[in-house]
């Protein structure tokens, strides 16, 4: 369902040119739970974002359920991302004015769903993460791990065909990062969304199902376990 | 989703406190002046009205027709013919009031020497139908007909050392070309609100005057309250008084005589734009402030453009959370602007000092004048204004790529 072909991303640093993508090419099937993996520089946070349709390429075409991401103006990817893609953050990024509910809940509202389906299907993910009784805390009153539940459900509640994650993990301890990557992976199995995550560390490499790995911006392993 | 752009907005403000409030005082401080300056000026406006209705011109002013021409040689044989008008103007539903005056330039002959003074004669009687006029004076009492009393200012009484009971010989030319001179005994003190009232003029009897220079039932001019708009009535009043004494009148409503109060006019319409200039200048806080707060909250934009909220939807939030505040802003200065006029429409505001020697109509207190719908209109200018204030920068929001924010720390 996902065909990254040949990529190439460049960036331009003053005088230098930067080479963060050469050439990678991956296909994902549906419902994957995939690994991306390598040293810091690698070029995974390049390769998400390209899969997700907040940067352009350079070269190469990634290919999403049959549409050309390359051909796509702003507009377009933007309601792309808004109807197919879930975001989750190293920084977990939540609007820190709204409770875990209103955050999750928002996701909604930006697809125009009717109130009533909102609230329930808001409840519903919300419990599923182990965030019953917390609805209505702010991010501040929560723990760090809770935090990222919370951008789980709001990456989970649209029923996205893909949830992107870079470094879900790596502002959490490691038992917390345990916690995250096996509701993840809960989740994968349940709604077979694919997710596709990046990590240094090799305890979350473990729970992947394929790990790709890469260094200087090339895949140098694909293997599935 | 309006709603919930609105929601987050509304508790956005919270986030930056202490910014929030400087773009709100900002625009609340601009509001309250404007809403005091402009009811100052209407203030003034309505004062310089009422006195020159009252003391100069009347609202609607009746002279000879030549007097303009020859003004500067005192023609104070271009007089009026004061019983015919006086017959017309009582038959005309229109007018209200009116009084006849001679306005003429004298010299006091006080202490061995000359001190110029501004006589006016007045039929005190009829004076009390058209002003308050007993309110002015400040001791002692008004003159009487046929007597040889003057009603002084008590400034000019003061500057020349004069008091109730003095005897002060006048000196003046008269309208047969010669000199005159008369003695007038002071009879009251005056405190009228205009300060050059209180330092140059000087109120005798019409019928003493008249004898004194000369005249026999003529005088210099008539002063004349209409019902509504002067302008018209001017007009009506020249047709119908140019029918009996043809047209050696020369009739016009004070608003078209006074140069000054033109000006206040003029300044009045100025002060619209100075008001916006005021309104920009604190809108250049919310600018400001919105400004920072974009890109304090950049990660956040990248966040929200990640979860699928387009460029428009982004500058509607941050533009919405400038809304507010310059809506709760404006309502505070408005308000507060509101408070003072009210106060000082009641107790008014001092400027003796500031307006001693300078020679306008304008009264020594000046009072406000608050008015709902000039505040309310102040009102959604401020809001008005400030928010698109806030579109100049919220609209950055629009342009940021996602990327880029998303990395922004
Ligand atoms: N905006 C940018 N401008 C210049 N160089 C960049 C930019 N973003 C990433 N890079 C460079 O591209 C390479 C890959 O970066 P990145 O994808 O962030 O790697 P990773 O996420 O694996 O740490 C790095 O060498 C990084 O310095
Ligand atoms: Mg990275």
């Amino acid at each position: 369902m996902i065909q990254v072909q040949n990529v190439i991303r460049n960036y331009k640093a003053g005088e230098t040119v930067v080479k963060a993508l050469k050439g990678v090419s991956l296909d994902i099937g549906d419902g994957e739970f995939l690994s991306i993996a390598g040293p810091s520089g690698s070029g995974k946070t390049t390769l998400l974002n390209l899969i997700g349709c907040i940067d352009a390429l350079d070269g190469g075409e990634i290919t999403i359920e049959g549409q050309p991401v390359s051909g796509m103006d702003k507009k377009t990817k933007t309601e792309f991302r808004r109807n197919n893609l879930g975001f989750i953050f190293q920084t977990y990024n939540l609007i820190p004015v709204l409770s875990a509910y209103e955050n999750v809940s928002f996701v909604l509202s930006i697809l125009n769903i009717p109130e009533k389906e909102i609230e329930e299907r808001t409840m519903r993910i919300l419990k599923e993460v182990g965030l019953e009784g917390m609805e209505h805390r702010r991010p501040d009153r929560l723990s760090g791990g809770q935090q990222q539940r919370i951008a789980i459900a709001r990456a989970l509640v649209k029923n996205p065909k893909i949830v992107l994650a870079d470094e879900p993990t790596a502002n959490l301890d490691s038992k917390t990062g345990e916690e995250i990557l096996k509701l993840m992976k809960e989740m994968n199995r349940k709604y077979h969304t694919t997710f596709i995550f990046s990590t240094h560390d090799s305890m979350v490499m473990d729970y992947a199902a394929r790990l790709v790995l890469l260094h200087d911006g090339q895949i140098v392993s694909d293997e599935r376990r | 989703m309006t709603m919930k752009l609105i929601h987050v907005a509304f508790r956005n403000i919270s986030r930056n406190k202490r910014r929030s409030l400087l773009s709100g005082i900002a625009i609340a401080v601009a509001s309250m002046s404007i809403v005091f300056l402009f009811a100052m000026v209407q203030g003034m406006r309505d004062d310089m009205a009422q006195n020159l209705a009252t003391y100069y011109t009347g609202e609607v002013r009746i002279r000879n027709a030549q007097y303009e021409e020859y003004e500067r040689y005192n023609p104070i044989h271009l007089t009026v013919d004061w019983q015919r008008i006086d017959q017309a103007l009582a038959q005309r539903s229109d007018v209200t009031a009116y009084v006849p005056r001679i306005t003429f330039p004298s010299a006091f002959y006080v202490n061995g020497g000359n001190h110029p003074a501004v006589g006016i004669g007045a039929d005190f009687s009829l004076e009390a139908g058209y002003s308050d006029f007993a309110s002015s004076v400040k001791e002692g009492r008004i003159p009487e007909a046929g007597k040889n009393e003057m009603l002084i200012g008590s400034v000019l009484a003061r500057d020349l050392k004069l008091d109730i009971g003095d005897k002060v010989t006048i000196i003046s030319s008269t309208a047969a070309r010669g000199n005159n001179a008369m003695t007038l005994e002071i009879v009251g003190l005056a405190a009228f609100p205009v300060a050059s009232l209180n330092s140059q003029f000087f109120w005798a009897p019409l019928d003493r005057v008249q004898h004194f220079l000369r005249m026999d039932n003529e005088v210099l001019e008539v002063l004349v309250m209409v019902e509504d708009d002067e302008r018209k009535a001017a007009a009506a009043i020249k047709t119908d008084l140019e029918s009996v004494l043809g047209s050696t009148l020369d009739i016009q409503a004070f608003n078209d005589i006074s140069m000054m109060y033109s000006f206040i006019e003029i300044a009045q319409f100025i002060y619209y734009f100075i008001g916006v200039f005021f309104l920009l200048l604190g809108s250049t806080v919310i600018i400001n402030t919105t400004m920072m707060v974009i890109y304090e909250r950049m990660r956040e934009i990248g966040t929200l453009a990640a979860l699928g909220m387009h460029g428009k939807e982004l500058t509607r939030l941050f533009f919405l959370e400038g809304v507010f505040i310059s809506a709760i802003g404006a309502a505070v200065g408005v308000l507060i602007g509101a408070g003072i006029t009210v106060y000082l429409g009641k107790f008014g505001l001092n400027f003796t000092d500031a307006l001693s020697g300078i020679d306008m109509e304008i009264s020594s207190v000046l009072y406000p004048r608050f008015n709902i719908w000039t505040t309310l209109i102040v009102y959604v200018y401020s809001v008005v204004i400030s928010a698109a204030a806030t579109l100049i920068p919220s609209r950055k929001a629009s342009r940021i790529e996602p990327v880029e924010a998303l990395r922004y720390v």
